[in-house]
């Protein structure tokens, strides 16, 4: 019994000091974003391996691949069972231009017919319903001075997405998800001018004048409103007549329906997610003159001594008081790393706002782990009632019962210039269709012209279908799908396999301008003739003396470098692990098989 | 009895058993890494491309493209490599098998201990150091990216969230591995079945350094596949042969970081 017991302390004591002695030694290792290794789960790196002749841990190598290996989730190629295209088509909407001037002629010209007569409009003339109507002269029509001021009005359907856990239960008893759900929103442009126009700069009587206008665009609203009404519409048999009716959910009146009751789901709530105008926003907090948002981690539990990624955060549980409940927790990310102690229902949020923990509780497992559960929010910002939500766009909302009801944003400053960019979704521009030609009997040049404004969206948004054989397209039917390859090259490329690992000799003789991934460099300069190559970028000495007297010998020499983005690769990111001799090169691989862990 | 019967009883309990246990275990090992002879045997030919990337073939289809006009770069290195494998009669069939099914844990024999010569004297290796370490990490991070998936399913099945599920199955992973050197224990393990069986995937790199006469990857019996080449670079050559087999891809054309 007492041998056991002296064992079991020259045990313990041996792991202990094996313990302090790979904490003492062990290498740092730089912040490396999880997108270095790995991206949507796939590699995104390669392992260079040394082939100079000097030491090389070989053990150290397949370690760090074992970690590297667990992080990395790739698919398999699906099989081919049937051949199908894709198609996609542009569905951005594209809102109407307004119309500045036309005169050009759209009817059958007959000798001796009164243009004065003809139903076209020009200089931009509406009537009481909007519709362009004819106007004598300039000065009476809507943009007389150069300036439009009636407002234009557009209806964007399904500009703004809004997810959350909203349904609504209709008379028949079935349950409509407005789980994912797109609103339409309205534009308002209250003022646009023709700049040389308005400042009288223009010679009426040369058209080359009218050819492009500096526009100066003011008093632009775009708002939505978060509401989903129900309606509703008579469901007809061909003999029974009027059997029953059916409903649905939308912002706007589906044709064939009838309003059956307006904002059945009114107002975004916490937790909820928008996509307001190429933003997404979680929403986090909801106060009158304010929206917190970010990214919502939820609750997760950490082991102690182990830690958790957050997108670039990640949280480290150093020490837990299952008593007092409470938590010793190292947070690290882009803008430093802090140590904290949280007791139950605390919150700390980092000076940065990049990242928000809260601790929930303390447990000691059945197999006696201490967990810590923590929520966690990243990335936190704010939407505040009067102020900047994108460049140059003020953000409105109104907030009721705690609900976000409306949102608008408003420009800040009159916009000017030959485009306006409108919250980064338009782009107005003056456009002109010039068209000249000589008279031959008396030689004079006479033009026409159409012009508008026109309001395009800045970027496609492209809606994809898959079509098989049989389907139909534009009044076409797809017969056959054909692919004709190249017997040879096709029948090389599918037995073509490339390895995650490459010898630094293959990196070389390919060209460090070739490479097309981040690399892993295992091994020093005088080891890995990539590491030497890049020594300079990497700041790193270029022979055995330099690095010995730089970083030492044994364990402490290992190092774990990393570089975001190296000019000599492309651009690509460079992690070296390398030591002075095995003891070092096995410290750095076994710091960033740790750092590997922390990354999950 | 005498008591010195019963001591020498005792001993040949206490020591005599165990050491034949051993022995016999390290005497089966010879057994496992050799090639028997009703196994079933496919050949592949394998192309190592001046990029680092590799071709993997039959020789028919070789013949048939050779025929269509192609031909290996210049710096191409060729490798003809046979598949052995005893579980179903198909060799390939075999190594899917063993790659792809669920286990416990899984071991990564690298070598003989000469093997650590690469860290301190690599002109002592019998061999290729860096095509060593490239032929290891490849398997390495090959045979844990599949052995992971299990526990990944497994916590997705239960409940947890991809994030949560991931963790588990890394931490899963980094406690049922071993990276070993073909100590005189290993080879017991690998005899008495301890390693390689239905729970334990082994993985065996025999180099020249371990005296490898053939280029063949041997499936012996469940879990246990043994890479055995004459240089090391014929190691890299099977390993990226096995992935053409479990047509498996490390997706290309990465983004930055």
């Amino acid at each position: 019994m007492k041998v056991k017991k002296i064992a079991a302390l020259v045990v313990g004591a041996a792991m202990v000091g094996a313990t302090i002695g790979f904490a003492s030694a062990q290498p740092t290792v730089p912040n490396i974003p999880k997108g270095f290794f790995v991206k949507n789960g796939q590699p995104n790196v390669k392992i260079v391996v040394g082939s100079q002749g000097a030491a090389m841990d070989v053990a150290s190598a397949a370690d760090i691949a074992v970690a590297l290996g667990t992080l990395l989730y790739t698919e398999k190629n699906v099989s081919v069972t049937n051949t199908s295209v894709v198609v996609k088509q542009d569905t951005a909407y594209n809102p109407p231009n307004i119309p500045v001037f036309d005169n050009t002629y759209k009817g059958n010209y007959q000798v001796g017919e009164n243009l004065a007569n003809v139903p076209n409009w020009w200089n931009g003339g509406f009537d009481s319903n909007g519709n362009p109507i004819f106007n004598a002269n300039f000065s009476s029509s809507a943009w007389a001075g150069g300036v439009f001021t009636n407002g234009w009005n557009v209806l964007v359907p399904s500009g703004i997405e809004w997810k959350s856990g909203n349904y609504w239960v209709d008379p028949n008893g079935n349950v409509h998800n407005a789980n994912d759900v797109y609103l339409h929103y309205n534009i308002h442009i209250g003022k646009v001018e023709l700049k040389q126009i308005a400042e009288d700069n223009v010679d009426f009587t040369n058209i080359d004048d009218f050819n492009t206008f500096t526009l100066v665009v003011d008093d632009v609203v775009a708002n939505v409103s978060f509401s989903l009404n129900a309606y509703n519409a008579s469901v007809y048999d061909p003999v029974l007549g009027e059997v029953g009716t059916t409903y649905t959910l939308s912002d706007l009146q589906p044709s064939g329906y009838s309003l059956y009751q307006s904002g059945v789901i009114s107002g975004v709530t916490v937790g909820d997610t928008l996509n307001l105008f190429g933003k997404t926003v979680k929403i986090l907090d909801i106060q009158n003159n304010s929206i917190e948002y970010g990214n919502d981690w939820g609750a997760t539990y950490i082991n102690a001594g182990t830690s958790k990624a957050f997108g670039n955060y990640t949280v480290k549980v150093l020490d837990i008081d299952v008593n007092q409940i409470k938590a010793l927790l190292e947070i690290s990310g882009p803008a430093g790393s802090w140590k904290i102690t949280l007791n139950k229902g605390q919150t700390w949020t980092s000076p940065d706002n990049g990242i928000r923990v809260t601790l929930d509780d303390t447990f000691i497992g059945i197999g006696g782990t201490t967990s810590a559960e923590v929520s966690v929010q990243t990335n936190i910002n704010y939407i505040q009632n009067g102020q900047e939500f994108i460049p140059g766009w003020i953000a409105e909302f109104g907030v009721q019962n705690d609900k976000l009801m409306w949102f608008a944003l408003k420009n800040e400053n009159q916009l000017t210039g030959n485009e306006i960019n409108l919250f980064n979704t338009y782009i107005m521009k003056y456009s002109a269709n010039i068209m000249e030609k000589q008279n031959p009997s008396n030689d004079k040049t006479y033009a026409a012209m159409s012009a508008y404004v026109t309001i395009n969206p800045i970027k496609p948004q492209y809606t994809t279908q898959t079509l098989n054989v049989g389907d139909t397209l534009g009044g076409w039917t797809i017969d056959q799908i054909t692919a004709t390859p190249n017997p040879a090259q096709a029948a090389v490329v599918s037995k073509v396999t490339t390895p995650i690992t490459v010898l630094d000799t293959e990196v070389m003789k390919e060209g460090l301008n070739k490479v097309d991934s981040n690399l892993i460099l295992i091994g020093g300069p005088v080891v890995n003739s990539v590491t030497a190559a890049l020594a300079d970028k990497l700041g790193i000495p270029a022979n055995y003396t330099g690095w010995k007297s730089k970083y030492g010998t044994g364990a402490s020499s290992g190092v774990v470098l990393y570089k975001a983005q190296c000019p000599t690769i492309g651009g690509y990111g460079v992690v070296l692990v390398a030591g002075t001799d095995r003891q070092g090169t096995k410290a750095a691989a076994e710091a960033l098989m740790e750092y590997l862990a922390g990354l999950h | 009895m005498s008591r010195r019967t019963l001591l020498a009883l005792l001993i040949a309990v206490l020591i005599l058993v165990p050491a034949g246990y051993i022995s016999y275990g390290y005497s089966q090992y010879s057994k496992v890494v050799s090639v028997p002879e009703n196994a079933s045997t496919a050949t592949y030919v394998v192309i190592n491309l001046p990029n680092g990337s590799f071709l993997s073939m039959t020789p028919r289809e070789y013949a048939n493209l050779t025929l269509h006009g192609f031909k290996p770069p210049a710096g191409s290195r060729g490798y003809l490599i046979n598949v052995t494998g005893t579980l179903t009669g198909i060799p390939p069939v075999d190594v899917n098998l063993t790659m792809l099914a669920p286990y416990k844990r899984f071991t990564i024999v690298i070598g003989s201990p000469s093997v650590k010569v690469c860290s301190s004297n690599p002109a002592e290796f019998i061999g290729s150091c860096s095509e060593r370490t490239a032929a290891v990490t490849e398997i390495s991070a090959l045979t844990s990216t599949l052995f992971k998936r299990y526990y990944y399913w497994q916590a997705i099945k239960q409940g947890m969230n991809n994030a949560s599920a991931k963790q588990y199955a890394y931490e899963q992973t980094m406690r049922r591995y071993d990276i070993r050197y073909l100590s005189f224990l290993t080879k017991v393990d690998i005899g008495l079945g301890r390693l390689g069986n239905k729970n334990h995937l082994v993985v065996v790199l025999l180099g020249p350094a371990e005296g490898a006469t053939k280029n063949v990857i041997l499936i012996p019996r469940r879990g246990t596949i043994i890479l055995e080449g004459r240089s090391d670079s014929t190691l890299r050559a099977e390993v990226a042969l096995i992935e053409h087999i479990l047509n498996f891809k490390w997706p290309q054309n990465t983004t930055k970081k």
